[in-house]
């Protein structure tokens, strides 16, 4: 068992990187600013020095370019990272990885498979604006062909990353400019997290909140603030939304007959929306309330950091969105009944 | 004179066959009322009616059929009443109104859209309004035979939520559909077993005492207690009848345990979360074997009430129980629980807990058994009395000092008639 140590989210990922890189010559880095600059956010700073120019290389202001070199790079048997500096910016690209990168295995009936991850930071920071806020996982996992994962802890960015390394399809990684300081205890060397399986953070028995990435932290603080006034949260981090882990979602709202669901991105046509349609029609009869969601609000992100604050989920809008699902506080005692002895 | 015409109901609907008429001739009719059963094309159709009055006249009879618009029958006495509108506790729109033209037969006004409901809209049968229910506690309810209809709501907006059924449920099963009978065994049962379907009583039982198992880490903590001033006691008391009458050790203990608990009032308690719940009352319930199953009456104030009351009580309470014929407040606001198998030749025994009560206590049968006193043995009478306890509340020493109270109060009963 390897000995766990604590370090950033940010270095979990350059280590997933590195052990892969050293493990397998046909992963290869591609992006903006990933070589000389040392990334952009300092995700693969060293690893020009290390691996070199033939496989850390630095690319023009290009997505559809640079997208596109990497799913032919796949089609021929390399494995390719193709950092994108945002995931704002892959919308430039968004052709070729739903028009290519998603279909092309299935046109070809199976001739190529295509080993490539695409990766970098995803939602909103701080006062970024409309255009650099987005949180963008519905658009990709709306589309049969890709694979999304969104870490939210340092453990769970480096065993995600080397899995999704590993793996033959098209993987979207979405991580997060504020979670890149995030520290935590990861293990050092062989650490996979298998993608599709979710992870229970916190138990509980009163309600489920289904989440991910970024907003896991949101749910976590909600959920101490419930547990004060008696109400235990069960929060589930999906890690990956595509393959979705729904057995993980439907086994916790069995238990729990409520489910919230917290996400980043806009309430139209959501993950949330996918999720809570899944859970009325396969967990129907364990409801004790209709499923609630909470996300960003349906606008573009503000500038100004006080409109910024109100229109993402924040823990008071999620402790909030519970009550609503319980309808009120904890009752006192109930009377005692029936049943009895022996 | 409001004429009732034959509606339009579907788009291909011609005509329309009256398969019965719920209103007769004479009859007044309310709006809103039935009126007929109408077969069409596609289903069967109530007919509603949109006016008041008195049916005057049936122009088609069951079994025959008229085109759409036809007057199928005729309202009178109605000319003077306002045209209310229509109750809005019919959610069922009117079908877009048909361009029919008014039947010559008619000869007066063209015909009117009639309010249609179909049958199966109809969600309960006896015209109450549809039960606001989660699916969680409507599958529950079926599962215990519980009538959501019998059920207070105390989710958002009245809905009735898990916690209502479960309440009703704990409180031995509000109204039941049907009385959950004990299936008879097939004529030849197959290898010598039976399949005994599970009482209400018996199923209640069964999820409380295994969620109790499951989720309350009991321990167990006895005592010998010296019964022989007990013995003579009760002697004493049956033979005084009157109030006395029928009394039992159950009683001397109930009463002692009324006594102990507002001495050591941590296991008068319940467990509710993130809180202990003390009780002032001190109400303890008596495990009680009946024909279907085991059910818990409950005997109020056992601290104030005096013992010929307390006897009374509890065998009112008994009685009723063993004849089947307890009310759901007979079993409710518990704070602890007695289980006597003292009249079995069981010296000792654990019992579970009843939640959220934080105690049980199990009674064993007085033994006749020799006992050292100061240097000599000497035949004694001894109870072992064995505590159950939720040590999620409860401390061993707690336990403690409620086992030595209690039998302080049975070694020298005078205290449990004074």
């Amino acid at each position: 068992m390897p000995e766990p140590r604590v370090i950033t989210f940010r270095e979990a990922l350059r280590e997933a990187m590195a052990e892969e890189m050293e493990r397998d010559p046909s992963i290869f880095l591609m992006g903006e600013e990933v070589g000389h600059y040392q990334g952009a956010y300092k995700v693969s700073e060293g690893l020009l020095a290390r691996f070199g120019e033939k496989r850390v290389i630095d690319t023009p202001i290009a997505e559809t370019g640079f997208a596109g070199v990497g799913i032919g790079a796949a089609m021929v048997g390399l494995r390719p990272i193709i950092e994108f500096m945002t995931w704002n910016f892959s919308l430039t690209a968004y052709d070729q990885l739903v028009n290519n990168a998603a279909k092309l295995r299935y046109m070809a009936n199976g001739q190529f498979t295509l080993p490539i991850v695409f990766r970098g930071p995803g939602g909103a920071a701080h006062a970024l604006a409309a255009q650099h806020s987005q949180a963008l996982e519905s658009l990709y996992a709306h589309v049969p062909g890709l694979k999304v994962v969104m870490p939210a802890t340092p453990a769970d960015a480096k065993g995600l990353l080397k899995a999704a390394i590993r793996d033959d399809d098209p993987v979207v990684f979405i991580e997060s400019e504020v979670m890149y300081a995030l520290k935590g205890e990861v293990p050092a060397g062989e650490h996979l997290v298998p993608l599709g399986v979710a992870d229970v953070k916190r138990r509980g028995r009163d309600v489920t909140i289904v989440t991910w990435a970024k907003m896991l932290h949101t749910s976590l603080k909600a959920a101490e603030e419930l547990a004060q006034a008696g109400i235990e949260a069960e929060v589930v981090d999906l890690r990956t939304i595509r393959p979705l882990d729904t057995e993980a979602i439907f086994a916790s709202v069995r238990r729990t007959g409520r489910c919230l669901v917290v996400q980043e991105g806009w309430p139209f046509a959501g993950v949330a929306s996918e999720i809570i349609t899944l859970v009325v029609r396969e967990a129907f009869d364990d409801l004790d309330a209709p499923p609630e969601r909470v996300t960003s609000l349906d606008v573009p992100m503000p500038y100004a950091t006080n409109l910024e604050a109100l229109v993402l989920p924040s823990p008071d809008r999620v402790v909030a969105a519970v009550r609503r699902l319980l309808g009120r506080e904890q009752s006192p005692a109930r009377p005692a009944a029936a049943g009895g002895a022996r | 004179m409001p004429d009732v015409n034959m509606p339009k109901l579907s788009d291909t609907m011609e005509e329309g066959k009256i398969l019965r008429w719920l209103k007769k001739p004479g009859e007044r009719v309310a709006i809103g009322d039935i009126l007929a059963e109408v077969e069409t094309d596609k289903a069967n159709m109530e007919l509603e009616a949109y006016d008041e009055g008195v049916l005057s006249e049936v122009r088609v009879k069951e079994g025959e059929s008229a085109p759409v618009g036809a007057v199928i029958a005729v309202l009178a006495g109605a000319d003077d009443v306002k045209p209310a509108a229509r109750p809005a506790s019919r959610p069922e729109p009117a079908p877009a109104p048909a361009r029919a033209e008014p039947r010559p037969e008619s000869g007066r006004e063209p015909w009117r859209p009639t309010v249609v409901r179909r049958p199966e809209a109809a969600a309960e049968p006896e015209g109450g309004e549809a039960i606001k229910a989660s699916p969680r506690a409507r599958r529950i309810a079926r599962e215990h035979e519980i009538d959501l209809r019998s059920l207070r709501g105390t989710g958002p907006g009245g809905r009735i939520v898990e916690k209502d059924v479960e309440g009703a449920i704990a409180a031995g099963g509000a109204a039941p559909k049907k009385e959950a009978e004990t299936v008879s065994a097939p004529e030849a049962p197959p290898r010598g077993e039976r399949r005994m379907e599970l009482s209400r009583v018996r199923r209640t039982t069964a999820k409380r005492m295994s969620e109790s198992k499951r989720e309350v880490p009991h321990f167990y903590a006895s005592s010998d207690i010296r019964m022989d001033e007990a013995v003579r006691l009760k002697a004493t008391l049956a033979d005084l009848g009157g109030e006395f009458e029928g009394i039992t050790f159950t009683h001397l203990v109930l009463k002692a345990v009324g006594i102990a608990l507002t001495r050591v009032p941590e296991v008068n308690a319940s467990y509710d979360g993130d809180a202990i719940v003390l009780h002032d009352t001190v109400h303890v319930g008596i495990a009680t074997a009946v024909e279907t199953g085991l059910i818990v009456p409950v005997v109020h104030d056992c601290d104030r009430q005096p013992l010929g009351a307390l006897v009374r009580q509890a065998r009112a309470l008994v009685e009723r129980a063993r004849a089947g014929r307890f009310e759901s407040a007979d079993l409710i606001g518990g704070t602890f629980t007695l289980s006597n198998l003292g009249m079995y030749p069981v010296s000792t025994f654990a019992a579970v807990i009843n939640p959220p009560q934080a105690a049980i206590l199990a009674v064993g049968a007085i033994r006749d058994v020799p006992v050292v006193e100061g240097s000599h043995v000497v035949p004694g009478r001894l109870m072992t009395v064995t505590l159950s306890c939720d040590h999620r509340i409860i401390d061993g020493v707690i336990a403690g000092r409620f086992l030595a109270e209690l039998s302080g109060l049975l070694t020298r009963p005078l205290a449990l008639v004074v």
